[in-house]
């Protein structure tokens, strides 16, 4: 039912027109089975010696009318059978592409990227290829064969009957077979995931290994899942061969048996009725053999479908209903808890308030919840008790998409898509003129650096295009997070390293950013936490006290060891 | 991987790895098109069991050639009223039937075990490539991108192995024999059997033809999906928060968009045509059964060559099932097999066996050049590192002080010039050696899932228990592992995730094992948070201890009381001396020292 994926959710006309293009091909396969028929059966006619004198210019004629009554059928076929098809398969890319992005957080830890590209991209190909082409061929192709086979049994039903319980008794088999098939193909993907996780380490790994000339525990251990995998292949399949080899030979020895069975059963002065039903059984192992090669394309479409079932059965985030607005933004949490485990509280009873246009610093050790604090804010997880809202009511009420355009975070990683300069900042705003673009990157101080590139804002970044350095895809993003008007910003202050004039640029562009905004920072730099309107201070996940910074300095002793260290840092020298 | 290389590596290497590994042009060249020679020749120790599986193959398919025979044979049995010859002749459609399907069995199983053993190989291959090449090579590569190098690719092989060679050998063999005997037995109506069949490849070349743009757009939208789809996936966290989810998505769909335009076009112009050769494919009667009828009115054919012919025409169109798919299959194996020689061909790090001891604990830059591929990375810099002293390098993003400390950690080689480690060139240095005499701490730090205990071994694989602790002791990693639930025994992996300082901790504490003279900092204390940063810092003065120190670092602060600071422009040394000769000098340093000084300062209101 691998076909149902693609074809189930589209609109009943397309339904419709795909189900009447999977029956043209039918009737397809029963015209060719006709053709087979007539053949036979004027070579009979003709030996018994009784044929006509039209029979051949009759049997032409009719190779024609059929030969094109075949071509407007298939083409038929393929018209109503194609669209669909692809109009499936993007419907169902649009589908999990916007699943995924309503996934929480969490689900990403389960997913491997690069399988989920793979399911987006090389899994519905062939869910696309077994429905549009193969499945139609293969019910075709049974058409031919239960037609080869109801002219067998004209000619001559015992061996009709001999062949049909060859096939049965084998269909038997082959069902009682198929656990050991599907047992195979599920060793050989259970087993590859494992190893194709140490694959990567060691891959991931090299570089420090090789650093340290202790490449060869590393080298070993590779070794040694390489060969557990060649393992794995060889016995998946010993269990998989068996099962398409019989079924191929199934379909041949049922020919054999029945061509016997004719010959035992041989009715008196009944020979040419017999050959008749010998020719057609062995024209049934055409069809046979192409149902049989079309299985394993079968099977990768189920496995596509499994892949596909996996990821949508990861559930999403609830959406609100209300519209979020533009307008100054006031956010409290009361008494928010929340737990990655669901054992180890992340955030414990966490309450605070930020004024609109405040800025609110987050500080903390590694670990006391900071990121969290974030995640909850951002709606990247859900809180387990406790409340947050959003200009006075619960952000589960309002809907995800109008909530994230209210909010414009800027992380310390930058991620660019495949596409222009211009493109890349007009994500923020997709209906921005260029004037607003050019003025966001301004703003952010990249618009000289892309105008030095070799097409200007035209130029392709991201992979494969342009390379930026850190610092300059940084500025593309708060460009995007300028353009995008959002009233609350989120910062993750860059702790990594850039050099001191490239930092004073993204420094200048983050403050564009955040000029009159509702603002919520986790800093590192002292000036920024010291300017603070509010800083949060937090330790293991609770807010163990809140104020300015003097009002900290003067109250809280973890505070005074934290800005002595940060102080220290700063002013360290080998 | 490390993705903070140098910008201009990046950009060098991402097109030369573009090119090379994943365009793969030269290697398709060198392919000469013929994929299926390419994969005979990767599997040149299997050819004897290869040629097995071959003529078993071609066994099988031959014997599947005896049906249409032994029709014949029983047609002529019956007719001439000879009931036992008509048994034995079935007995034979039996026995062929049994025949063909076991030596398909065993052709088959003898050709995947081919594939298992050749699939390791090709990992194995790649694991020592891996070890070999130049380490810049593939530190561009997306960890996408490594994955299907090395695990998707190499399993992939396996249709080209264990199928497509046998498999379309005997396709092909099997229809010739029986065209052979067609034509032998009357070659009227062997050609009337033969002509669907031609005319359907030809009709299918022309096609091919006409095709070329839908096809070629219909195929280069298909890979622009995969493209896409591996970036928005990537991009999703990001795309979530910014609500340009809905543009991120936008984007993503136009992708999906511009495939489905190609689409209709595509079926118009290469499906639907391509029905006629599925049509003349399966229609070979349509001549024979005239001709055969005209010819027995004569009397010129008997009724079991007539039946023979019926069914040996028949089975031409076995000779296309074979085929359906292949296209696309080879397709497949194009892309798998000229990654594979495009990695293949990648030249290795030259590497001597044995060498002499450096002598000493200086370093010394020699007039090094190096490009990669076109863009000159560093241009004849020498700079001179006495035993014990320290050099800091800085300078702007991608001017090459990143490329400095990975040449002498042998990323690649120099292309002019050489650089000196106590006096001898390190590449007559064996890596052990080299390796026992410097040691890095980068600022990413990769850690294998296996316990700390092992991850800290790789800076010294001998290393005894106690030995293990007191580094990481020394390291201020000893706390935190021992809070972690099986202390030095823990494994680390998305169960046990460390925080970045505690990962630096311990890479730093690693570097403390090996305990080389020479310790390469690059960005060792970006990074971390307030508190661990403190902590690594602490560690990071015990690790540099008595030794020769070359240190990256952006925060000017840090290496203000190096011996010598070189500030690194467009790969050249273009200011060099102490903190004060710089500040004095009032140049490049000195405006760096600046703006350090003003973002210290910098406030987000105001």
């Amino acid at each position: 039912m691998a076909e149902q994926i693609l074809i189930a959710s589209l609109p009943e006309s397309s339904r419709n027109r795909f189900s009447a293009g999977v029956r043209w091909k039918i009737f397809d396969g029963i015209l060719a089975g006709v053709v087979m028929l007539n053949a036979f059966g004027a070579v009979i006619w003709t030996a018994s010696g009784t044929a006509p004198g039209w029979l051949i210019p009759a049997l032409v004629g009719a190779t024609v009318i059929l030969l094109a009554a075949r071509y407007t059928v298939c083409a038929a076929a393929i018209r109503a059978t194609y669209p669909p098809t692809f109009e499936g398969g993007t419907a169902l890319r649009h589908r999990l592409l916007r699943h995924l992005v309503r996934l929480p957080l969490s689900a990403f830890y389960k997913l491997h990227p690069g399988k989920v590209a793979h399911t987006l991209s090389e899994d519905l190909m062939w869910l696309e290829n077994y429905t549009s082409y193969f499945r139609p061929v293969v019910l075709a192709e049974i058409a031919v064969l239960g037609l080869l086979l109801a002219g067998t049994a004209l000619f001559h039903w015992p061996a009709a009957l001999a062949a049909a319980m060859v096939w049965g008794l084998g269909l038997l088999v082959l069902r009682r077979l198929a656990g050991m098939l599907a047992g195979g193909l599920r060793l050989r993907s259970d087993g590859f995931a494992e190893a194709a996780r140490h694959f990567m380490e060691y891959a991931e790994g090299i570089q420090v290994v090789r650093a340290f000339g202790t490449a060869e525990a590393a080298r070993r251990d590779y070794s040694k899942w390489v060969e557990l995998m060649r393992e794995g292949f060889r016995k998946s399949n010993a269990r998989i061969t068996p099962v398409i080899v019989l079924a191929q030979g199934l379909a041949m020895a049922a020919v054999g048996i029945g061509a016997l069975a004719a010959i035992f059963t041989l009715p008196d002065g009944g020979a040419l009725r017999a050959l008749g039903a010998i020719g057609l059984l062995t024209a049934t192992l055409i069809p046979a053999r192409s149902i049989v090669l079309a299985g394993t394309v079968k099977q990768l479409a189920l496995i596509g479908e499994q892949n596909v079932a996996e990821i949508e059965a990861l559930k999403t985030v609830n959406d609100g209903t209300i519209e979020a607005v533009p307008g100054p933004a006031r956010i409290a949490f009361e008494g928010v808890t929340f737990s990655y485990d669901g054992e180890r509280a992340a955030l414990s009873d966490i309450s605070f308030e930020t004024e609109p246009g405040t800025v609110t610093a987050i500080v903390g050790r590694s670990g006391s919840g900071k990121t969290t604090l974030a995640n909850l804010l951002l709606r990247f997880w859900e809180r387990d008790a406790g409340s947050i809202t959003y200009n006075g009511r619960d952000v589960r009420e309002y809907t995800i998409r109008s909530f994230a355009n209210r909010v414009a975070p800027v992380f310390q990683e930058s991620i660019l898509l495949r596409d222009s300069v211009a493109a890349n900042i007009r994500l923020g705003k997709p209906d921005a003129t260029d004037d607003e673009v050019i003025a966001a990157a301004k703003a952010a101080r990249i618009h000289e650096t892309a105008m030095a590139l070799p097409q200007g804002y035209d130029t392709q970044v991201g992979a494969g295009g342009q390379t930026l350095s850190g610092g300059e895809r940084q500025r593309i993003t708060i460009a995007r997070a300028i353009l995008k008007g959002a009233d609350i910003v989120f910062l993750d202050e860059a702790t990594s390293a850039l050099d001191p004039e490239n930092e004073r640029e993204i420094q200048l562009a983050f403050k564009a950013l955040a000029e009159e905004k509702t603002v919520f920072v986790i800093a590192h730099r002292l000036s920024t936490i010291v300017e603070a309107d509010q800083i949060l201070l937090l330790d293991e996940g609770r807010i163990v006290a809140r104020g300015t910074h003097d009002e900290l300095m003067a109250a809280s002793p973890l505070y005074r060891a934290l800005w002595e260290n940060y102080q220290a840092i700063t002013e360290w020298k080998l | 991987m490390v993705a903070t290389a140098d910008p201009e590596i990046k950009a060098a290497s991402r097109e030369n790895i573009s090119e090379a590994v994943w365009e793969h042009k030269d290697a398709a060249g060198a392919m000469g098109g013929n994929v299926l020679g390419a994969i005979w020749g990767m599997i040149a120790v299997y050819r004897a069991r290869m040629w097995l599986a071959i003529f078993l193959g071609i066994g099988s398919a031959l014997l599947l050639v005896v049906p249409p025979f032994a029709a014949a044979g029983i047609v002529a049995a019956l007719l001439a009223g000879n009931q036992s010859a008509a048994i034995w002749w079935a007995a034979a459609m039996l026995a062929s039937a049994v025949g063909s399907t076991a030596l398909f069995g065993l052709s088959t199983s003898v050709s995947h075990y081919i594939a298992a053993d050749a699939q390791r190989d090709q990992r194995e291959a790649i694991g020592d490539k891996l070890a070999r090449v130049p380490l810049g090579l593939f530190s561009s590569l997306s960890s996408v991108e490594l994955r299907r190098l090395l695990v998707d690719d190499v399993e992939k092989i396996e249709d080209g192995i264990a199928h497509l060679i046998p498999e379309l050998t005997a396709a092909f063999v099997g229809p010739i024999v029986l065209l052979l005997a067609m034509m032998i037995a009357d070659w009227r109506l062997g050609i009337a059997a033969a002509i669907p069949t031609v005319a359907g490849f030809f009709i299918m070349s022309l096609i091919m033809k006409k095709g070329v743009g839908p096809t070629n757009e219909f195929n280069a939208a298909q890979a622009g999906i995969a493209a896409a789809m591996g970036d928005i996936v990537k991009a999703i966290p990001v795309v979530k928060t910014f609500n340009e989810g809905d543009a991120a998505l936008a984007w993503a769909d136009r992708a999906v968009d511009r495939f489905r335009a190609v689409v209709d076009s595509f079926i118009e112009w290469s499906v639907v045509p391509s029905s006629w050769f599925f049509l003349l494919a399966t229609s070979n009667v349509i001549l024979v059964t005239p001709l055969s009828l005209w010819l027995m009115e004569r009397d010129a054919v008997e009724l079991p060559e007539v039946v023979f012919f019926h069914l040996g025409a028949m089975s031409l169109a076995l000779l296309l099932s074979g085929m359906f798919g292949v296209t696309s299959r080879m397709r497949t194996q194009e892309g798998v097999v000229a990654r594979w020689l495009a990695l293949q061909g990648q030249s290795e790090l030259p590497i001597r066996a044995e060498g002499p001891e450096p002598r000493g604990a200086g370093v010394r830059f020699d007039n090094v050049t190096f490009a990669y591929d076109n863009a000159t990375v560093i241009r004849e810099l020498s700079l001179d590192v006495p035993a014990g002293s320290s050099l800091a390098l800085v300078g702007p993003s991608g001017s090459g002080k990143t490329t400095l400390a990975r040449l002498l950690a042998r990323f690649w080689d120099v292309g002019e010039g050489r650089i000196l480690l106590g006096d001898v060139d390190i590449r007559e240095l064996p890596p052990e050696i080299l390796a026992r005499h410097i040691s890095f701490v980068f600022q990413d730090v990769f850690l294998f899932s296996r316990s700390v205990a092992d991850n800290l071994r790789i800076g010294k694989q001998d290393a005894s228990d106690e030995e293990i602790v007191e580094a990481a002791k020394a390291a201020r990693a000893d706390d935190f592992i021992n809070n972690l639930p099986e202390g030095y025994d823990t494994v680390i992996g998305a169960k046990h995730g460390l925080s970045l300082g505690q990962k630096q901790r311990l890479s730093i504490a690693r570097a403390i094992l090996r305990n080389a003279p020479v310790l390469v900092l690059d960005e060792a204390t970006a990074f971390a948070d307030p508190e661990n940063e403190r902590e690594v810092q602490r560690a990071l003065s015990a690790l540099t201890r008595d030794k020769t120190l070359i240190i990256i670092a952006h925060r000017l602060s840090t290496i203000q009381n190096a011996d010598i600071i070189a500030f690194i422009e467009g790969g050249q040394v273009a200011e060099l001396g102490s903190h004060a000769e710089l500040l004095a000098a009032n140049g490049r340093y000195a405006a760096q020292w600046h703006a350090h000084a003003e973002s210290r300062a910098f406030r987000l209101r105001n």
